[in-house]
């Protein structure tokens, strides 16, 4: 008994001590609303969503590299397409001590108290490629969705004017699938009123998943006997379920496919002609310029290149820095993301027999 | 001893009682669909279709029903799809291996992943859910760490076949053959075992009777699926793994072993069986099949995804409900099973075409699902 004692006590200094201790020895941290000296690294908090998707890797790396680049500390975060686990990494995130804190949103209103938490601590906050139905942020960084949703119903409208088009939507939780409906559905509407086209079948597609837009296509093949002219699908993961329907019953090719994302599969679908286009956002230069937007907001500085936009969700206009975006196919792949170093010509033709790839310059 | 319900003169076990309810609920949803869609939905395309979108989740349901009926569970099984399909994909897309090398590997994945998880479950005895809840989690991070979560496309024809190809017409009618006189062959064993174990002549009216129906079943299951260009290849596999399932459970010792596991598996220790051999056996196969699910799955999609089989696991578990399994164990069928699995994808199936929106079908599905289980169990005298 008196043993148990001993060492029950022991531990109890020892714990004390411990507790003690980071106390004397942490003299470099300093509160968040403390003056920050021009040596002391900004800390940049990223929470992204997922990074399920190539392109998402794409944002992680190039985000990262810049950061270094630009001699700045960034933690970055990853939710695996869960609004849970986001807000608790926010958390974390600003417990940790971040200056400027960057979203990419798992779901775009729950997103909104995330941004409430860090602005009630003075922090910047930037809404990456996904919008966040706040008035609160202080930027919105993208690569212009609409247009994206537009230029994919145009590239498609202009191609295939008439018959039976089948939209494929994201995920219904994501801002991004919501907005690029409403854009598409504009550019279409004329075309729908007059009777040249019709929608027969719509949905939006849980996560995005490849394996929902597969069974979401043959459903509609088998619903119109294969009479469907065009396939309107929001990104690249999704059209490639598409086209496996397609391809089951030998129509890959014959019907036109959209996406966006450039993921290599999609750039290979391309150029064997089983998907028609995609959407080419480079993704560097928009995490650099989020990078560098942080930096602005950080160390108080005034943010140049915006423009107001309007978020529908909540009616509010927003400050936003907009980046251009490429459509892709075929014709144009040579001189897009090969040009640009974004995919490998290898890469991109290696379905496509040598003598039918065209001429690399 | 299974109970049995005597239901006008004809015998019928009580844990497959369920599922012939299951069986009239089923009609009745495939005959509202038909109305609803304008007559699409019991087009031989449309149920070449469903019989295609159900065959994935059908073939992990077997083997999930038999972890089930052996009183355990797992929940790592959408992961370790994901992880199996990834391996071939990667592997051929990666490394330029052939078709039959990275399904071999995509299989043997599964398998040890099972047998792993398996010997955690029956020899260190952590609860199955535990296991398998942590093989959730691993599993998913594996594979989105090999693969760097990107999606990993698969061009070779072959390999897309299995998930993309059709059985030749003949070929259909030749099993179609086969099956009945299989079923011929076994009903006339049943009616000489009657005799020799001396229970008895056989009612030969009933026997006939009891033929009729399975046969006319397969008939007109060849029938339709070639009118739809022949039997998808997933299917036939499917049908194979169902066939095989069914006679380990009713017609084998490891089968009967399983049941008296999960029935009381103290009494079923004790009386001799080597309950945790069994157990780990169990978990084999259902990793087997997870390979061969997952071969499927990455064939149809021409791709595997890092994100392939998120919640297949409870697909696979409600199936097995449906169908009439416990989850406590000891009782289910594989029939039930399949039929667990085929009504869901009817559901699924039908919604899409009448293109309900993605949160209404979420709904219905959870709510049919309840309802379901909850009138049959209302039902039951307890």
């Amino acid at each position: 008994m008196r043993l148990k004692l001993l060492i029950f006590l022991a531990f109890a200094i020892l714990i004390s001590a411990c507790v003690q201790a980071p106390q004397s020895t942490n003299n470099t941290t300093q509160p968040n609303n403390a003056p920050k000296d021009a040596n002391k690294k900004l800390k940049i908090g990223f929470s992204m969503a997922t990074v399920k998707e190539e392109r998402w890797q794409r944002d992680q790396a190039a985000f990262k590299a810049h950061c270094e680049k630009m001699q700045v500390e960034c933690a970055i975060t990853v939710a695996d397409n869960n609004s849970a686990k986001q807000a608790n990494d926010v958390e974390n995130l600003l417990t940790q001590g971040i200056d400027v804190l960057v979203i990419a949103p798992q779901d775009a209103t729950q997103a909104a108290t995330l941004v409430d938490k860090a602005k009630a601590k003075n922090i910047p906050v930037i809404s990456y490629d996904r919008l966040i139905n706040s008035d609160k942020i202080d930027l919105y960084i993208s690569h212009q969705v609409p247009v994206i949703g537009k230029k994919i119903a145009e590239y498609a409208l202009q191609k295939v004017p008439e018959g039976n088009y089948v939209m494929v939507y994201g995920a219904g939780t994501d801002n991004n699938a919501v907005i690029m409906k409403k854009e598409q559905l504009a550019v279409l509407q004329s075309a729908i009123d007059s009777k040249k086209i019709t929608i027969v079948a719509d949905n939006f597609i849980p996560d995005w998943k490849p394996e929902e837009a597969l069974k979401m296509a043959e459903n509609a093949l088998t619903q119109n006997n294969d009479d469907i002219k065009a396939f309107v699908v929001s990104n690249d993961g999704m059209a490639g379920g598409v086209v496996a329907a397609l391809e089951k019953r030998g129509l890959a090719g014959k019907i036109l496919v959209t996406g966006q994302d450039a993921e290599l599969p999609a750039l290979q679908r391309i150029a064997e002609g089983k998907q028609t286009m995609t959407v080419y956002k480079p993704i560097i230069p928009l995490a650099n310029s989020a990078v560098e937007a942080a930096m602005k907001l950080g160390k108080k500085e005034s943010l140049t290149g915006t423009q107001m936009f309007k978020n529908d969700a909540i009616g509010k206009e927003i400050i936003a820095i907009l980046l251009e975006v490429t459509t892709v196919d075929k014709d144009n792949l040579m001189d897009t993301v090969i040009k640009d170093g974004y995919a490998k010509f290898e890469d991109v033709y290696k379905n496509v027999p040598a003598d039918q790839r065209p001429q690399q310059k | 001893m299974s109970e049995t319900v005597k239901k006008s003169g004809f015998k019928i076990e009580t844990s497959s009682l369920r599922a012939y309810t299951m069986l009239g609920a089923m009609v009745l949803i495939w005959l509202f669909f038909q109305w609803q869609t304008g007559g699409i939905f019991l087009t031989p395309r449309n149920l070449s279709n469903l019989m295609l979108q159900m065959s994935v989740t059908g073939i992990i349901a077997v083997g999930m029903l038999m972890v089930i009926v052996s009183g355990n569970i797992d929940l790592s099984v959408g992961s370790v799809l994901g992880l199996a399909g990834g391996t071939a994909a990667i592997l051929m897309y990666f490394y330029g291996y052939g078709m039959t090398a990275a399904i071999v590997a995509a299989i043997a994945v599964a398998i040890l992943i099972g047998i792993f998880q398996g010997f955690l479950t029956a020899y260190l005895n952590i609860p199955a859910f535990i296991v398998t809840l942590g093989g959730l989690l691993a599993w998913r991070g594996a594979i989105k760490g090999i693969s760097n979560s990107q999606t990993v496309p698969v061009s070779d024809e072959t390999f897309k076949l299995i998930g993309q190809g059709n059985m030749t017409l003949i070929s259909g009618w030749i099993l179609a053959g086969i099956a009945i006189l299989a079923l011929l062959f076994f009903t006339y064993r049943r009616i000489q075992a009657q005799k020799t174990y001396g229970l008895g002549e056989a009612n030969l009216g009933g026997e006939m009777l009891r033929s009729i129906l399975p046969i006319g079943a397969i008939l007109g299951f060849i029938y339709v699926m070639n009118a739809a260009n022949g039997v998808p290849l997933p299917v036939l596999i499917f049908i194979v793994v169902a066939l095989i399932g069914t006679f380990i459970t009713n017609s084998t010792v490891f089968g009967r072993y399983l049941y008296a596991i999960g029935g009381n598996s103290d009494a079923a220790r004790l009386s001799g069986i080597d309950t945790k051999f069994n157990v780990l056996k169990v978990y084999a196969f259902l990793g087997l099949l997870i390979g061969v699910a997952a071969v499927i799955s990455t064939a149809r999609q021409a791709s595997a995804e890092p994100g392939a089989g998120v919640l297949k696991e409870l697909d696979a578990i409600a199936a097995c409900v449906i169908g009439g399994a416990s989850l406590m164990g000891g009782r289910g069928t594989i029939f039930g099973a399949c039929l667990g699995a085929l009504i869901m994808a009817s559901l699924d199936n039908g919604m899409s075409l009448l293109n309900v929106r993605d949160f209404m079908q979420e709904l219905i599905k959870g709510a049919i699902l309840v309802a379901a289980v909850g009138i049959d169990m209302i039902g039951k005298k307890s």
